[in-house]
């Protein structure tokens, strides 16, 4: 069996234990109380400080106080005490103790540790004490916060003899790095999320969280990434951890946990009307049960950390939790003042405690609900309030929750009898939209739901409404590949501003993507930023589907135009805003930008990992909603361009098999988006003629359907397949058409492949490395020492070749065609690279092996291998190669990017 | 990494402190927002700093030449 979760490295701590180290070696502070609370890491923190003394040379000595053996004196520390010798006093005992410990040690200095020294017995406090203060041992002792300690400890640090040092949680970037470590691979970022949100940097938690998740099954590898499937629970040993932590305070206190647990966040305004004192807050809060904030004129209260309330709830018997639920539902009635998001919970904690509240106010919950994308919820609050009687507002939210499920056969029955009950053009238009959206997506029937648009603007008046139909309308013909028709049904809209705000932000939104295809980047951007100025103000959990679609589409519009650090500025923003509200499109929209980012710039393994991510994250036991089908098709199509870029055939054709398998007519944008997929895997394949034909013909999809970026995109890709000529003549047309710096890269490229002009290629190569477009400027440098040497120009053909091995060295794995011609273009090490840039700059051999604390003859060595990979002379000609912007130096993957590790194929 | 950012990185606690010391807080004053021993507050602004030091000596990751 797979061992589990086997090794966690110390992460986090290096400052603590350099300061720990410090101390350690100074005369004046003469020990170190490490205190936190329980689970953040103090043992090992402690465990680690004792092993940098034993290697310093010091004596060192391991002692743990328990409940067990604090009622025997000295009985923590009886195995460092010398044989007792009858008829001592207290006094001689210390002494004795002392002598005895100095002796054996033989000079060097004593360094003891001791795990939860607030359980010490008063003898061997007073011992520690005795120890410390006549400078025989320097003591690192743990201590919980908050639990009072025996004096003689106290003393040590209220009277400066050492120092406290209040050890704490570990951050959000640190907890992520643990769980890669322990786990040893990338892990999906919302499971990352949960952990953290969960663990709140609680090692202990966090360990018990990952070992409850591998046992069973659920914290599991999928698509060669670490992924938690379902929701994150307690597992038994923490639950059990967590209950003793409880258990052990007065019950007042743990009853008023309870109904914390159940109704978190509370206000206390609420609490107060259960007979809830603020004294009793206060005290549950010192106990570190609960913890407050100001709310406006209230104070909200929450658990300590939220896997209390997670234990809590799973241990409270079926008739206690309905008490509970009772009790808050009757006092959040009492309290008043609440505010319409309240409804959710007010109605969630009756139908808890069994009771049926007011029919309006489940309908109000229900809207709420949907617009917190809670779907499952909002069916049951729309439901409950059908058992009142006939609701014709709980039974149009009814059908929107049912849509947003997926259950779109049910949903279709319910909308298709809704339109002829519907009184007015709001409603009309209300419910034909939804019921076009679930035909579109839910049923996969493109016609229908354009039938159903048309039937309905026959019946509705209102331009308003006529607006919102043409909007939808506008998004289906984008998914079919209509773009410039998209264009013409929006612009009317986009032009009024009379048109409502919700249906003026989808037109914005449908008509970005269609720019972005057309290849009208800069126009593009400027609409979706005027749809961001729109959606800001309006932003919630509800808006942020469409906020990051636009927002997505813009970072695109910015990458297809070659402006890579405005889009890795809106996709990392995008992605953590995303984590933050936990929601798996965002979070897999943003990683798919960043994936396509990555492999825009060459970093492949890095945009592996990041596509690998957004597939996971939409994957599940249940089968895709055609839309996150769609997003997760984008990511299928651009995983299996990088693994054919990267001769990985098997995930390629594993990754396009998938993809083609959610292909269906209400995704034919995709057809061409970003560029050719079947060409990459072909010429993967070797079989470069087949690969030119296939992107010759996604471009002239993409030319039939006036997706001018896409036809830019894959006739680049034929050129660089090697049809450079068949290509060129309608590229030079698409100059006047496309925009940004990157086609008119693409467009010079192209016309120096063929001329056949080596100092072309070799401005291109310069080009595209000065854009951040590593692989390209790699190809560019490789294709121009190829110009080069059939032209004669032997030296430049070798500077030329040269410096597309140093820009390919960043772009690990990558074997596209135009790279073949290169001798192993990415087998620089990191060390190898580090060393050649070193010597690039004018250090001598003896500079950098101090540098590097190395021998001179290593650097020798590592500097002969770079010669031999680059195929140059000497250092002079590592200068002129090593002259390339620091983007393309940058060994590896960069800083805050995703571990490069291996990954496996799909499927 | 500019010190907004690397404030924000750091654990809660730590973040705190340096905001309050930085804003002329005494470390009585500290102790009593973070509810900790006044005597705790110099080793953990100390950690707290050289957390920060770190985050801040972290180069940014790679721009490119255009925006």
């Amino acid at each position: 069996m797979q061992s589990l979760v086997v090794h966690w490295p110390l992460i986090g701590r290096r400052e603590e234990l350099s300061i720990i180290e410090r101390t350690l070696g100074e005369d004046q502070c003469r020990g170190l109380l490490l205190a936190g609370a329980p689970g953040v890491g103090k043992t090992r923190l402690a465990l680690e400080a004792l092993a940098a003394a034993e290697a310093a040379q010091c004596e060192t000595k391991w002692a743990v106080a328990s409940r067990a053996v604090a009622a025997i004196p000295f009985g923590a520390l009886a195995h460092l005490l010398p044989p007792a010798e009858e008829k001592s006093t207290h006094l001689q005992l210390l002494q004795q103790a002392g002598q005895w410990m100095a002796e054996r040690a033989e000079g060097r200095r004593v360094v003891l540790g001791i795990d939860d020294a607030h359980m010490l017995d008063d003898a061997s406090a007073a011992l520690l004490f005795h120890l410390v203060i006549n400078d025989i041992a320097f003591v690192v002792a743990t201590l919980p916060t908050g639990m009072p300690a025996p004096g003689p400890v106290t003393a040590l640090w209220k009277e400066g003899i050492a120092e406290r040092l209040e050890i704490q949680a570990l951050a959000r970037s640190e907890i992520s790095q643990l769980i890669e470590a322990a786990l040893g691979g990338p892990v999906e970022g919302l499971t990352t999320e949960r952990l953290w949100q969960l663990s709140r940097g609680n090692i202990l938690y966090l360990r018990e969280l990952v070992r409850g998740g591998r046992q069973s099954g659920d914290l599991d590898r999928s698509e060669g990434m670490w992924r938690w499937a379902g929701p994150v629970s307690a597992p038994p040993q923490l639950a059990e951890l967590i209950q003793a932590r409880i258990g052990a305070l007065p019950p007042a206190l743990r009853a008023l946990g309870e109904l914390v647990a159940f109704g978190e966040p509370l206000a206390f305004s609420v609490l107060a009307q259960t007979g809830v004192s603020a004294a009793e807050v206060e005290a549950a809060e010192r106990a570190g049960l609960l913890s407050t904030e100001e709310a406006g004129s209230d104070i909200r209260v929450r658990l300590g950390h939220p896997l209390f309330g997670e234990v809590i709830r799973s241990q409270a018997p079926q008739l206690r939790r309905r008490t509970v639920h009772t009790t808050l539902a009757e006092a959040a009635g009492s309290a008043g003042g609440l505010r319409s998001e309240d409804a959710v919970r007010i109605a969630v904690w009756h139908l808890e405690a069994g009771t049926l509240p007011e029919p309006s106010l489940l309908v109000v919950a229900a809207g709420w609900a949907l617009t917190a994308l809670d779907y499952q919820l909002a069916e049951k609050f729309c439901r409950a309030a059908g058992e009142a009687g006939p609701n014709w507002p709980a039974e149009r939210l009814l059908a929107q929750a049912l849509v947003g499920q997926g259950k779109a056969g049910p949903a279709e029955d319910l909308l298709s009898g809704q339109f002829a009950s519907a009184r007015t053009d709001a409603e009309r238009t209300e419910i034909a939209g939804i019921r076009a959206l679930n035909l579109y997506w839910g049923l996969n029937q493109p016609e229908q739901a354009r039938t159903v648009l048309d039937q309905a603007a026959a019946h509705v008046a209102g331009t308003a409404q006529r607006a919102g139909l043409d909007a939808m309308r506008g998004r289906f013909l984008l998914h079919a590949g209509r773009c410039p028709e998209v264009l013409e049904v929006l612009d009317p809209i986009l032009a009024d501003p009379q048109v409502q705000h919700r249906v003026m932000l989808e037109a914005i939104a449908t008509a970005t993507m269609a720019l972005v295809a057309c290849g009208r980047y800069d126009v593009a951007v400027a609409v979706a930023g005027r749809g961001l100025l729109l959606a800001r103000p309006a932003a919630d959990e509800g808006w942020l589907l469409a906020l990051d679609e636009l927002a997505s589409t813009q970072a695109i519009a910015y990458l297809w135009s070659g402006q890579f650090t405005a889009t890795a500025g809106l996709a990392e923003a995008g992605y953590q805003r995303a984590l933050e509200v936990r929601s798996s499109p965002n979070v897999a929209v943003w990683a798919l930008v960043r994936g396509q980012l990555a492999a825009a710039r060459g970093a492949m393994t890095e945009a592996s990992v990041w596509l690998r991510e957004a597939i996971a994250t939409l994957g599940g036991p249940a089968p895709l909603h055609p839309y996150q089908g769609s997003i997760a098709r984008a990511g299928l199509d651009a995983l299996a361009r990088v693994a054919a870029m990267t001769a990985d055939l098997a995930c390629a054709q594993a990754a396009l098999a998938q993809a083609d398998a959610l292909a269906g007519p209400s995704i034919r944008l995709f057809d061409t988006w970003p560029g050719p997929v079947h060409a990459w895997i072909a010429a993967a394949r070797g079989e470069i003629p087949a690969a030119v034909d296939l992107a010759l013909e996604t471009a002239a999809v993409a030319r039939r359907r006036g997706q001018a970026g896409c036809e830019l995109n894959a006739l680049h890709d034929a050129a660089r397949l090697g049809a450079p000529a068949r290509v060129a003549p309608r590229l030079a047309e698409l100059a006047a058409v496309v925009q940004g710096d990157l086609a008119s890269l693409f467009i010079s490229h192209v016309q120096a492949l063929v001329a056949a002009s080596g100092p072309g290629l070799d401005t291109a190569a310069a080009s595209f490395a000065a854009l951040g477009a590593n692989l390209l400027a790699a190809e560019a440098a490789a294709e121009a020492a190829g110009a080069h040497q059939r032209a004669g120009r032997t030296a430049s053909a070798a500077a030329s070749a040269a410096r597309a091995a140093a820009l390919a060295a960043p772009c690990k794995g990558a074997r596209t065609p135009a790279l073949t011609g290169l001798n192993d273009p990415v087998s620089l090490t990191p060390r190898e690279l580090e060393i050649a840039r070193m010597a690039a700059s004018g250090l001598s051999s003896r500079t950098i092996a101090a540098r590097l604390v190395v021998a001179v003859r290593t650097v020798d060595n590592a500097l002969g291998q770079v010669y031999a990979k680059l195929c140059i002379g000497g250092r002079a000609e590592l200068s002129s190669i090593f002259a390339l912007p620091e983007t393309v130096l940058a060994a590896g993957s960069t800083p805050g990017a995703r571990t490069a590790r291996a990954v496996s194929p799909v499927g | 990494m500019d010190l907004a950012a690397a404030l924000n990185e750091l654990p809660e606690v730590h973040a705190k402190a340096l905001r309050l010391h930085r804003a002329g807080t005494d470390a009585a004053g500290i102790a009593e927002a973070l509810g900790i021993d006044v005597e705790a507050v110099p080793p953990l602004l100390r950690v707290a700093e050289a957390k920060l030091a770190s985050l801040l000596a972290a180069p940014d990751p790679p721009g490119n030449a255009v925006t």
